[in-house]
């Protein structure tokens, strides 16, 4: 029954904030933040053995789900939070419903009802943020076509992957008699059925050829709005196919041709998303192609759909959502504190902001991984599974290399001498401005309640800095532990 | 073959050329009316009545959204250049084409076997199969231009709208009847792709300057400013 709580809460809040945000924006905010309060409790109270059968269906829990509505909540919440210092209001009420659609997708162990919820609820991740963002231009034109493409990718992805089921399923599919036989044409068959199913994964997470939507999306929103567009939701639509995959394909021999546009298309978006998370100058496509990048080592597990590579996507797939959620956060906190966000502006940023140096470099440490983590066995398992000898070896180093040169690009660009915008900074020092002169310690509690938004006003500063460090310790232990959690 | 699923079968496909040609917004609102609400019923066999409620009023909720869509004085025509005649031809010919690849799946499956989840040896589960995929292939076939090149009013909306219903049915065709949780599931997907329809013909509708300085393409630091973040 807890399961069934957290989806009703979290679609209940999610719309209702929705819905109440444009005419009343702090309520419709309170909603949201409430929801997700209540959806992080609830996720915290969720065994990994709930079910619920409803509706021809049956809902299962387990860790993978339980981790995925924390991981996804607590983020919902953070980013919440943050977007409080800004002036608009599109994050809360768009991730809950997401969140929502996510954890029926996840637990029905449907792949047709799972794209479906997807397709549906991961809608307005992409469209309240993106229409936003283009209004807020003054209609740059644009923008509105990424956002289009966005949408189209949404419903394109889930449709794609319900007629590919369907089709696989049918009479003249592969999966007709269960999975495919070690017959040469069913084999065939089923390999196409993968890479349709590995297509409408790339055109939802923007893989390379996929990506421009993607990439453009970034650019034109705030990075708040990231981690529900762009990184849980494609990971959910991820976990699905996956579980598809297991299921009804298993572990089987597809065809080269096939197997080696998989691997293509992964190693491509390691390759060129690296690359291009090294070379851009600005935070957003940092973020961007650093996601972009992660996709790319998730996809690898459908080369081989071996049950180890599966189980490693899992791992990756959760501890890199929960790492580019807190970067997501973390790049917001810089735009908040410095009112830059290209890195020749940020010059000499980690003397004026320790607290978000802290938070980046938890970052790149959960990111580049340790021997020993989670996140970095689920690595070496799905490039190993995928690409073997020393091509395999030469792109392990390259998939580490990558998020430590990105990420460690920043932290050296911040050890330099400051830039203008980072010498008008305020200070990441915390400052009590109350009434102690006004004498509240005579009537601390109504004083201090009264001082609380001035205070939180005065000390905004480190107070984004500090969240920006529980998200990445966070994002840590995830990193760690995996699913396992 | 069923009469009655027969008779909505041709009600959906030609309440979809209505939607695609019609110059009336109006008359294409019915049109998606018949679609959204006839593809409700078409699956063998038909669900409860609580689930085939919400399809009811979920299909019922998309036409009330892409009402919104319909800008007065738009010139954005939402009518097909080609004309319903043409969208007629096309849709029929698809669904004939739909049909012979049901037939098909029907004869690869062997005697025996199932096709759209039900027994192949009953001829009825057979002909309901075979009218469900040919409603499928013409609701794609006229849906499918307007999809893809329809501009950014209803016409795209109801492309997109019509494609979403046409998958719907080839997924109901090749693999049987959905369960309940499903059905909610595509409701939702029907109702998101009309809430994404709108949203986006909304938003291409020029509005005043808002006074505030442009920002540079590809620069989201325009927007960073606008949010405070």
């Amino acid at each position: 029954m807890i399961l069934l709580a957290l989806v009703l809460v979290a679609l209940g809040g999610g719309v209702v904030s929705i819905l109440v945000v444009p005419d009343r924006p702090q309520l419709g905010t309170a909603i949201g933040l409430l929801a997700g309060l209540a959806t992080v409790g609830l996720a915290l109270a969720l065994p990994t053995d709930d079910a619920l059968a409803t509706g021809g269906a049956s809902l299962t829990s387990s860790g993978l789900v339980r981790l995925m509505a924390l991981g996804w909540s607590i983020g919902t919440l953070g980013v919440g939070v943050l977007e409080l210092a800004g002036r608009r209001r599109v994050v809360t009420g768009p991730a809950l419903v997401g969140l929502a659609a996510a954890i029926v997708a996840v637990a029905v162990h449907d792949p047709a009802t799972g794209f479906a919820a997807l397709g549906g609820g991961g809608l307005a991740a992409i469209l309240m943020p993106g229409l936003a963002g283009w209004r807020g231009r003054g209609g740059d034109p644009g923008h509105l076509p990424t956002v289009a493409r966005g949408t189209w990718a949404v419903i394109g992805s889930a449709l794609l992957g319900i007629a590919v089921i369907a089709w696989a399923a049918s009479p003249v599919g592969p999966l007709a008699n269960g999975p495919p036989s070690n017959n040469p044409d069913t084999r065939a068959a089923a390999s196409l059925a993968v890479l349709g199913i590995v297509a409408a994964v790339g055109l939802r997470s923007g893989l390379i050829p996929a990506h421009v939507w993607a990439a453009r999306f970034i650019e034109g929103v705030s990075p708040l709005a990231v981690p529900a567009a762009l990184i849980w939701g494609p990971a959910a639509f991820m976990l699905v196919a996956l579980d598809w995959g297991q299921v009804a394909i298993g572990p089987t021999t597809l065809d080269p041709v096939i197997r080696a546009l998989i691997i293509a298309a992964g190693v491509a978006s390691i390759v060129i998303g690296g690359l291009a998370a090294l070379l851009h100058d600005d935070l957003e496509h940092i973020l961007g192609y650093s996601i972009l990048e992660d996709a790319g080592i998730a996809i690898l597990a459908f080369a081989s759909l071996h049950t180890e590579a599966a189980d490693a996507a899992r791992d990756w797939l959760l501890a890199s959502a929960t790492l580019k959620t807190a970067l997501a956060a973390w790049v917001s906190a810089m735009r908040a504190t410095f009112g830059a966000h290209r890195l020749v502006d940020l010059r000499g940023w980690v003397d004026r902001a320790p607290g978000l140096a802290v938070a980046i470099g938890l970052i790149w440490l959960g990111a580049v991984g340790l021997p020993g983590m989670a996140l970095f066995s689920a690595r070496s398992t799905l490039i190993g599974f995928a690409v073997s000898g020393w091509p395999g070896t030469l792109l392990l180093i390259l998939s580490v290399l990558a998020p430590a040169l990105v990420l460690g690009r920043v932290l050296a660009v911040g050890a330099g001498g400051p830039s203008a915008a980072v010498a008008a900074a305020p200070s990441w020092r915390p400052r009590w401005r109350g009434g102690r002169e006004e004498g509240w310690s005579g009537r601390p509690l109504r004083a201090l309640a009264g001082a609380l938004p001035a205070e939180i006003r005065t000390n905004r500063t480190p107070l984004i800095a500090l969240l920006a460090i529980v998200l990445a310790v966070l994002a840590f232990g995830v990193a760690i532990v995996g699913v396992a959690v | 073959m069923n009469p009655a699923l027969t008779a909505v079968a041709l009600a959906v496909g030609a309440g979809a050329i209505v939607a695609v040609s019609s110059r009336d917004p109006r008359a294409a609102l019915i049109g998606l009316a018949a679609v959204l609400v006839g593809s409700a019923f078409l699956v063998d066999p038909l669900p409860g009545p609580a689930v085939l409620g919400v399809r009811i009023v979920g299909g019922l909720l998309c036409l009330t959204i892409i009402r919104l869509a319909i800008v007065p004085g738009s010139s954005e025509p939402a009518s097909s250049p080609l004309g319903w005649p043409a969208e007629a031809f096309l849709a029929v010919a698809a669904a004939v084409g739909g049909g012979g690849v049901a037939v098909s799946l029907a004869a690869a499956a062997g005697p025996g076997a199932a096709i759209g989840g039900s027994d192949a040896g009953s001829v009825a589960a057979l002909a309901s199969a075979i009218l469900i995929t040919s409603t499928a292939t013409a609701l794609l076939a006229v849906g499918a231009t307007p999809a893809a090149i329809g501009g950014r009013g209803i016409r795209r909306t109801v492309g997109v709208v019509l494609v979403a219903v046409a998958v719907v049915l080839l997924r109901i065709g090749f693999a049987g009847a959905p369960d309940d949780l499903e059905q909610i599931a595509i409701a939702g997907l029907l109702v998101g792709c009309s809430i994404g329809g709108v949203a986006l013909a909304q938003a291409a509708v020029p509005r005043p300057a808002a006074g505030r300085p442009v920002g540079t393409a590809g620069d989201g630091f325009a927007d960073a400013t606008d949010d405070g973040l």
